[in-house]
């Protein structure tokens, strides 16, 4: 039996528990948006793709191509913790999993088969891009943005 | 005349400057008359001014031409590099290297620490921090080398591809061949 002047304590105690599972039981319950698109550039000349002009600006920087053509759009919706599988055109699958929010984003585990193994920290208006994955006569670029 | 002995861990003090008074006085008399230990500040001097050297260098833009053809020839059928076996250096062979020159470990250990920062960014497996602003929270490729850019819009995480794409250590990286 608590004795009665332990029992302030232990109120304490509890509340101070249900405060701090709080945050982590909303963060559970949270539907975590998220778009993802695969495009594949390629020095063969060709257009730009309309749908890749923000990628192109941020990638044109580091990249030389003469092409770039989205081949995947993809908006995931998934709850904190729970994985999603995206096959790209390789035959390799990228597996997206939201782990955690943060003041700064959304922390990511990025996995690609024998390739990679990351996690991330997506920030609103600035995707995480993993180039570099040989398809054809060029290479892939999957940009990855928070849409919240 | 002061025995070796009774200076040789002071040495690297010495060399460093950091020994002053009677104590200094005492070395650079021993000095004076021991062609040994002079060997020894002679071997310090040029070690430290060999870790300057390669502190300040430039990397060579043909850097990658250079190492490329030392490395192994890739399998065509199985796409895999032969294992080298690694050369025989026992510990103990090692340690004799070093206990007559105390004032090398820390050097060679600063040495050492650089290398493997530089050999885990460059392989990009280790669980570390691995970008700025800690974008990256953890990284590993699978022994394959990996660079991260982190732009002001976005964060790249190329796998690079070690016989096309233009990355130097040195320079970092310049430029990804699609």
């Amino acid at each position: 039996m608590v004795s009665s002047s332990r029992v302030p304590a232990v109120a304490v105690l509890a509340l101070a528990g249900l405060l701090s599972a709080a945050p982590s039981a909303a963060q559970e319950g949270r539907q975590i948006r998220v778009h993802l698109i695969v495009v594949h550039a390629s020095q063969t000349p060709g257009p730009i793709d309309p749908d890749a002009k923000q990628l192109h600006e941020q990638l044109q920087r580091d990249f030389r191509y003469r092409s770039l053509r989205v081949m995947q759009h993809n908006r995931l919706r998934m709850p904190m913790r729970e994985e999603r599988r995206v096959e790209l055109p390789t035959g390799r699958a990228l597996r997206v999993r939201p782990i955690a929010l943060d003041p700064q984003g959304i922390l990511m585990s990025l996995e690609m088969q024998d390739r990679l193994d990351t996690r991330v920290m997506l920030r609103p208006r600035k995707p995480v891009v993993i180039g570099g994955e040989r398809y054809q006569d060029g290479k892939l670029f999957i940009a990855i943005e928070s849409d919240d | 005349m002061t025995s070796c002995a009774r200076v040789v861990d002071c040495l690297d003090a010495y060399h460093d400057g950091e020994l002053a008074g009677l104590m200094r006085r005492r070395v650079e008399r021993h000095l004076e008359h021991c062609s040994s230990c002079r060997r020894e500040i002679a071997a310090a001097s040029a070690l430290g001014e060999l870790l300057r050297e390669s502190a300040d260098a430039v990397m060579s833009p043909d850097l990658w031409s250079q190492i490329e053809p030392r490395l192994a020839p890739v399998d065509a059928a199985s796409g895999v590099a032969p294992a080298r076996s690694a050369p025989a250096v026992s510990w103990d062979r090692l340690r004799g290297l070093v206990r007559p020159l105390p004032w090398l470990v820390r050097p060679v250990a600063a040495a050492a620490a650089v290398a493997l920062i530089v050999l885990v960014y460059w392989t990009g497996v280790g669980p570390e921090e691995a970008a700025g602003e800690g974008v990256v929270r953890w990284l590993d490729s699978y022994g394959n080398p990996v660079m991260l850019l982190e732009q002001p819009d976005a964060t790249i995480i190329w796998l690079v591809d070690p016989v096309l794409d233009d990355v130097s250590m040195g320079g970092g990286f310049r430029r990804g061949v699609i």
